[in-house]
């Protein structure tokens, strides 16, 4: 069966009558024109043909490796294993459909959500890649960007362009950023890996100072947008929080001065040493003052006579985003409660996984993708397949991909909570966990990894078992605990409030626990707490840590960060380690 | 120093492990110069001379584009046959992860279906 007529079919399953046959017209989102198109098709029988020659022994391993890279091939422990790229995290239903197509078609009917807003495949043959790429080709997405050292896609806030706490939505603007670095010829050998965050809400909901370059938007004093300009943050072996460098730039100006950013960067980054490669080393080794200087010294050189976005394609890109309609309506509150008070799972999920929407009568819903006895991150087709059709039914065909590894249907009626959920129940997707201790954050580790030290997947479900309780949970209420399988820090362990991370030690499987770290507005990297847990004691060693903040918070008010931050480490050393 | 005082001699056996370059699943190689998707299969080394012999062996077929990636790893022998040391070979060893999301409970079936044969004259 072809994509489309999979697509077409998926589309009219019993779930709704009212699905659209191929790609929903209304979402908003940038579509693809001819060139981009012609481009895709280029990059894919450039690939093609490179694998070929790989197979056909006219290239080595060495030679063939970085160009797998840039195509976001990548060889594991059991397999290839293929990572597409999300940009910004946005996804249609189309899309949606596609990937499930793709999960069932060339891999073993499931996907992984990543850290990065992207998808990776576990089980794809090397030989059935460029088909792969056609598939996704049809439905405008691709690859490119999701490895190498480039920059990478561009990563934000997944509620952009909903949530009420937003100053403006940030997506044209990752946009902006994603035509300008595709393939950017300056920038497509740089020391290492480049990441752009944008955020433009009050909450930071994308990690933004842990990337390469952090862009926030704000309003200066005159009521005029622009972005306050970070740089230099990543996590890894060396977790950095990135640096301010600009109070304000003007938005006609943001690609001029990212230029200046990554001109520099090429320039002074090390290509002598991959560990000190990225720009938080060698802003660190510059001094960030002298490293904004010289970005200023570019920037004023070029500010005026390099590219700057004409006017005119930024407003094209700009109508890609414009605020679908939504419906004036009047919700039926008193409904919604006695729905809350008859259903606990119910209650649960508005109160975790809801957030409050720009419009009114709207909200947005985020699907866990960390239900009791999953893989945090993975979803099977059908579950895909699902997904698709409650955008389409429910949420004007939009989904969101988070950096926490959850799914978000971005403008749902409140009015349609209820049933959504219901539907959501029957596919073990309505977890009701959003930002609690079992909302994990794992990466694959040595289950699939080539990299890892640890597994890590099997730990979070270790952990998600022991704290089956919702009312515990929710008792415990705002954790964030991630675990990653090796000192890469795909799972972003440095900055969680309670991070795992998984060594060698000797042969064995050992995870170091770390406290204290934030990934929002109020950045903060997590210290190791003691010597590390063996896979059997890291469950127990979580309890007891939880155990020390539910006895020692002055209220159920206080969070565990907050009780972190005034009681500091020898509480949870004394009881985890017997020491003062 | 002379180079010979240098290698240290082997702490445990070894086999070769390596991956099929067309579909990337793990392989071992046997004492024939042919590769196996079991590692009780696999050729054991038990000194730094046979261990250079195999990865030699092994050379040979990458270069006809079979495998990628071969180096040798730690085994236990037991009733004779290699089995892996280790937990990343432990995993490796078993073809798939050590939790199973639905629809993963067994070996890759295509890993017995591929042969030498098609590995470098497929084109895509
Ligand atoms: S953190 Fe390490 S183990 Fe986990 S996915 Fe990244 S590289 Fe692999």
């Amino acid at each position: 069966m072809s994509l489309q007529q999979s697509i077409q079919q998926a589309a009219q399953k019993e779930y709704s009558p009212t699905a659209p046959a191929i790609a929903p017209k209304n979402v908003q989102m940038y579509k693809y024109d001819q060139f981009d198109d012609e481009f895709i098709t280029q990059r894919i029988e450039q690939l093609r043909s490179q694998i070929n020659r790989r197979l056909a022994g006219e290239l080595s391993e060495d030679e063939f490796k970085p160009l797998r890279l840039q195509n976001g091939v990548y060889l594991q422990l059991h397999a290839y294993m293929l990572r597409l790229a999300i940009p910004y995290g946005q996804l249609n239903s189309t899309q949606m459909r596609a990937l499930a197509y793709i999960a069932r078609k060339y891999d073993k009917g499931f996907g992984h959500f990543t850290t990065r807003q992207n998808i990776q495949y576990n089980w794809p043959a090397l030989s059935d890649i460029p088909e792969i790429l056609e598939d996704l080709q049809k439905v405008e997405m691709h690859a490119i960007q999701t490895s190498g050292n480039c920059i990478r896609n561009t990563t934000s806030d997944p509620f952009a362009g909903a949530a009420a706490d937003e100053l403006t939505d940030p997506r044209p603007w990752c946009e902006i950023i994603r035509q300008w670095s595709t393939l950017h010829p300056e920038f497509a050998f740089l020391p290492r890996k480049f990441k752009i965050a944008v955020n433009a809400a009050e909450q930071d909901r994308a990690a933004i100072l842990y990337h390469d370059v952090a862009l926030q938007i704000i309003e200066n004093d005159q009521g005029e947008m622009g972005f306050k300009v970070y740089v230099g943050g990543g996590q890894g072996r060396t977790p950095v929080i990135a640096k301010l460098v600009r109070e304000f730039l003007e938005p006609q100006y943001l690609l001029s001065y990212l230029d200046a950013i990554l001109r520099t960067y090429n320039m002074l980054g090390r290509r002598d040493n991959l560990y000190k490669a990225r720009i938080k080393i060698t802003v660190n080794e510059t001094g960030v003052e002298e490293f904004s200087r010289l970005v200023e010294l570019e920037w004023n050189r070029i500010k005026d006579t390099g590219f700057n976005l004409p006017e005119e394609q930024k407003q094209t890109i700009f109508k890609h985003f414009e605020l679908p309609e939504f419906e004036t309506y009047q919700y039926d509150a008193a409904k919604f409660e006695s729905k809350k008070t008859e259903n606990n799972g119910f209650d649960y999920f508005v109160k975790n996984n809801t957030f409050a929407h720009k419009q009114d009568g709207y909200t947005i819903v985020s699907i866990s993708l960390k239900p009791h006895g999953g893989i945090p991150g993975d979803i099977s087709a059908d579950q895909m397949d699902l997904v698709a059709q409650l955008a389409d039914d429910y949420s004007l065909s939009e989904i969101r991909a988070t950096h926490r590894q959850n799914l978000v249907l971005p403008h749902v009626k409140l009015d349609d909570l209820f049933i959504l959920w219901q539907k959501l129940t029957k596919v073990n997707l309505a977890a009701g966990n959003i930002g609690l201790l079992t909302d994990i954050i794992a990466c694959p580790g040595l289950d699939y990894c080539a990299l890892a030290n640890a597994r890590s997947i099997p730990i979070a479900q270790m952990i998600a078992e022991h704290f089956d309780d919702m009312k515990k949970l929710n008792d415990l209420g705002d954790i964030t605990l991630n675990i990653s399988g090796c000192i890469n820090a795909c799972a972003h362990h440095h900055v969680a409030n309670i991070g795992i991370l998984g060594v060698d030690k000797k042969g064995e499987e050992s995870y170091q626990v770390t406290l204290g770290g934030s990934s929002r507005s109020d950045a903060d990297i997590g210290k190791i707490v003691g010597p590390g847990f063996s896979g059997d004691e890291i469950v127990g060693a979580i309890e007891t840590i939880t155990n020390v903040y539910l006895a020692g918070r002055t209220n159920s008010d206080e969070t565990f960060l907050e009780y972190y931050r005034r009681a500091g480490q020898n509480p949870f050393k004394e009881a985890l380690y017997n020491v003062a | 120093m002379a180079l010979a005082k240098q290698i240290k001699p082997l702490k445990n056996p070894v086999s070769v492990t390596a991956n099929l370059l067309l579909k990337g699943s793990t392989v071992y190689l046997k004492a024939d110069g042919t590769w196996s998707d079991d590692i009780a299969n696999s050729a054991i080394a038990h000194g730094r001379e046979q261990e250079t012999a195999l990865l030699a062996l092994a050379n040979i077929t990458e270069k006809t584009q079979y495998v990628v990636g071969a180096y040798s790893f730690d085994v236990k022998i037991i009733d004779g046959k290699a089995t892996p040391l280790g937990m990343r070979e432990i995993i490796r060893a078993k073809g798939i992860p050590t939790i199973t999301p639905d629809g993963l409970t067994s070996k890759p079936e295509w890993q017995n279906q591929f042969t030498k044969s098609n590995a470098s004259s497929q084109k895509i």
